[in-house]
């Protein structure tokens, strides 16, 4: 294989496909890119830690044809640190790679030969669904957050996709906090199929896919679904700038959220957005990883029915550093209510809040809590269960 | 340090503790030689394995002392009356016994569940002399637990516990700097602390049996003897001792462990075993206001092969169920291998204070801990009231009828 190409193309690739990469595997090809130039004359890299993986195409000048696996860490320092221009890379019989720049540069790695690399899966799509970059990224910003880190119960580690009324409904859940985002499927977003499907996607398929998207972009990922793997496609039309990003599915019963949404509420408060965040980021600096409960308190100015005028009184008392309270104006409908959560799940929902006002709905001190952005059509919920104390 | 302050110490023993308790509940047996210990069968006959815990002084004076084979106290004293041991029973008293004595100092260092020693030296303005303490704390004592306790006072915990066995039983003894040394050479060598068989069969080959002509051997002599310990052994002997009364540190685990009087192979058996030793250590675990975060399983199999297991779990806990599945867990990961174990044991460890706020969840935990909490609390208030045979978990009602 010999090929000539610039140094920002193979930069620009590396980095796309290198997101795969896990050194957790443990067996040294799968922490390189397989490199291996097309019939029309492209080069197709591939990365994968065979849970994920993720491909994409350069253009380069092919001189002679043939595959390989280029080490990942050292390939990748190397080509950063070329400057811009062209660059030839050259692999002899043994597999040892050539890498040469105008002449002045001469530099080889000993890579690994193409046919022991997994290749991208071949998967049979079941359903297709269409959505925007847009969408997705701020989907995926959404819930992803609220799955879970720990590996005991895999299906928590993941993320459920499910088709409904008019939408697919995106899920994550650790068990303490759920983050629920409905997507409508209305202009480009849209799914192929009536059927039902219901799949769980690992967490870090989703949070390397949403580095690969652009919140500004209105073009559509797709999104096919296998029996065991998911491939999602970014720019399919052509392979010029096309990437793939497929991820094993997690096998496992996701819970049924529905339920656990509660439905009725006995206290609503609305707040400003913005006011609350900086407040509860204050706040949140007298807690520790040990003792970090934030306890709500509610306090009415006047007592008519509907929503009266009234304060959220933000506490936080942690031995080892001291008291804190915080007072933010807002309106209250509802009874009066002390109730304490662990402060991160507050502020991870806040951070993704972008309405001006945020609402916070609240039944008795030991059942499910919401927060949710105020918004005429807002298709986002977020479940928080709180902290018993004694 | 100030060393030259003269130390006042209390050593307090119950005397012949377990048989005085069991004396106390049931006054049939009273001034009767009776015996603690031993294993009984399902038929409620004693096993010939299993040794004496405790004997009363009517049984000791046939010659039986704790630690004896149940076969040959029996030989001994045949009129013994066998009766098995309630250890929660005697934790429960010893820990009335520790609290009068706590109500004189703080300074108080329990060595064994019927013994304390209490050093008493700051807090004679309070209460009195070391004397009046003792006296106090031995009528307390007799009137609200009806017990026997052995009182020594010294100025170090050695000669204290020296003073307690000289006065023993139901003793009193006061053991004075100046008699130190007239009472200590008649001793056996081995009452000085550090002395087991093998020491006390060299120095019995050496001619010296006791204390006295052992103050008198030349440095060289007992420590090629003695070895490293034998300027600390000269010293106890001649009645010095540094050491401090060192106030327990916070419990570090609660465990129970049971002694099996024949092998068992059988994993159900095993597994109510397991169910008795998790609903103690939760009971206890509770009771003290802690949750533990490690369960660990200690497997003792029939030739003396032990083997330790432990599971760490990410929220601690003080429910029975919860220790109870982690220990059949850690039991399920374990293969019986023949001829079957002989002892097994659960152990909660890493405790921490039982208020720490508790993140609730969703969707129902694994073992719903909410209802387990819920559960185990009401539990325990029946059993409080009506006893613990009022309520208890069906696996554990058959075995029940079985020794009624």
């Amino acid at each position: 294989m010999k090929v000539i190409c610039s140094q920002k193309s193979l930069e620009n690739g590396t980095q796309i496909v290198q997101k795969a990469i896990s050194t957790k595997l443990g067996l040294p090809i799968y922490n390189g890119i397989l490199f291996e130039v097309t019939k029309d004359n492209k080069i197709h890299l591939f990365s994968t830690d065979l849970e994920i993986g993720i491909d994409c195409y350069i253009s380069a000048q092919i001189i002679e044809h043939g595959a390989v696996v280029i080490p990942n860490k050292i390939f990748s320092d190397l080509i950063r640190k070329f400057p811009e221009g062209n660059i030839e890379i050259e692999v002899d019989k043994n597999n040892i790679i050539h890498i040469k720049e105008e002449d002045m540069s001469n530099y080889k790695i000993l890579g690994f030969s193409a046919e022991d690399f997994s290749p991208f899966p071949d998967v049979q799509s079941r359903v297709k669904i269409k959505l925007t970059q847009k969408i997705l990224k701020e989907t995926i910003q959404e819930v992803v957050f609220a799955s879970s880190r720990d590996e005991s119960r895999s299906f928590l580690n993941g993320i459920l996709f499910k088709n409904v009324e008019k939408g697919i409904e995106i899920v994550a859940t650790d068990s303490h906090r759920l983050a629920l985002k409905k997507i409508k499927l209305t202009g480009k977003n849209r799914i192929d199929t009536d059927s039902q499907f219901e799949v769980i996607i690992p967490q870090r398929a989703l949070s390397e896919l949403f580095k690969l998207l652009s919140f500004e972009d209105d073009n559509i990922v797709e999104i096919d679904l296998g029996e065991k793997q998911v491939i999602f496609t970014l720019n399919s039309e052509g392979e010029k700038n096309r990437i793939r990003l497929f991820s094993r599915i997690i096998d496992g019963q996701y819970p049924d959220y529905h339920q656990i949404i509660p439905q009725q509420f006995k206290t609503t408060i609305k707040i400003d957005t913005e006011e609350f965040r900086q407040r509860m980021e204050r706040i949140s600096l007298f807690v520790t990883e040990d003792i970090n409960t934030i306890r709500l308190e509610t306090h009415i100015y006047s007592q008519q029915v509907g929503e009266n005028r009234g304060e959220l009184i933000l506490k936080v008392n942690t031995p080892d550093i001291g008291d804190a309270s915080e007072q933010i104006p807002c309106l209250i409908d509802g009874e009066y209510i002390e109730i304490s959560f662990n402060s991160r799940y507050i502020n991870d929902v806040l951070r993704i809040i972008k309405t001006d006002q945020t609402e916070i709905k609240l039944n008795e001190n030991l059942n499910p809590a919401m927060i949710n952005p105020v918004a005429k059509e807002e298709q986002y919920s977020y479940v928080l269960m709180p902290v018993r104390m004694s | 340090m100030d060393k030259i302050r003269k130390r006042s110490i209390i050593h307090l023993d119950l005397d012949a503790f377990f048989a005085s308790v069991e004396q106390r509940a049931n006054p049939k047996y009273a001034g009767k030689p009776l015996i603690v210990g031993g294993i009984f069968n399902k038929n409620g006959e004693l096993s010939r394995r299993g040794v004496v815990c405790s004997a009363s002084y009517e049984a000791r004076k046939c010659g039986v002392h704790s630690a004896m084979p149940i076969w040959e106290a029996r030989q001994k004293c045949p009129k013994a009356i066998f009766t098995p041991a309630r250890m929660d029973l005697y934790r429960t008293v010893s820990q009335q016994f520790f609290h009068i004595c706590s109500s004189y100092t703080p300074f108080l260092e329990p060595v064994s569940i019927d013994e304390v020693f209490l050093d008493v030296t700051s807090c004679t303005a309070l209460f009195g002399t070391a004397e009046e303490i003792a006296l106090k704390i031995k009528t307390k004592v007799k009137e609200e637990l009806h017990l026997p306790v052995s009182a020594g006072i010294a100025s170090n915990k050695f000669l204290a516990k020296i003073a307690t066995n000289l006065g023993k039983p139901d003793g009193f003894f006061v053991l004075p700097d100046e008699r130190v040394a007239e009472i200590l050479a008649d001793l056996p060598v081995a009452k000085l602390w550090g002395i087991g068989d093998k020491t006390e069969q060299k120095l019995n080959r050496a001619g010296i049996f006791k204390i006295g002509q052992l103050v008198s051997m030349p440095d060289m002599i007992l420590q090629s003897i003695l070895g490293e310990n034998g300027p600390k052994i000269k010293l106890l002997a001649q009645g010095i001792d540094d050491s401090q009364v060192v106030c327990p540190e916070e419990v570090k685990s609660i465990s129970r462990e049971t002694t099996f009087s024949e092998n068992i192979t059988d994993l159900e058996q095993l597994y109510k075993v397991l169910l008795i030793q998790s609903q103690k250590i939760g009971y206890t675990t509770r009771k003290q206001g802690y949750a533990g975060k490690t369960v660990t399983l200690k497997v003792r199999f029939a030739p003396f092969i032990t083997v330790q297991k432990s599971i760490t779990l990410p929220r601690a806990t003080n429910l029975d169920n919860t220790i109870y599945q982690t220990a059949k867990e850690l039991m399920n990961s374990i293969s019986i291998r023949q001829p079957g174990i002989r002892l097994l044991g659960v152990k909660l460890s890493s405790l921490q204070q039982d208020i720490q706020p508790r993140q609730l969840s969703l969707i129902d935990n694994r073992d719903g801990e909410e209802k387990w909490k819920k559960l185990t609390s009401s539990v325990d208030k029946i059993q409080e009231k009506y006893g613990s045979s009022a309520i208890k978990r069906a696996a554990l009602l058959r075995k029940e009828k079985k020794t009624e």
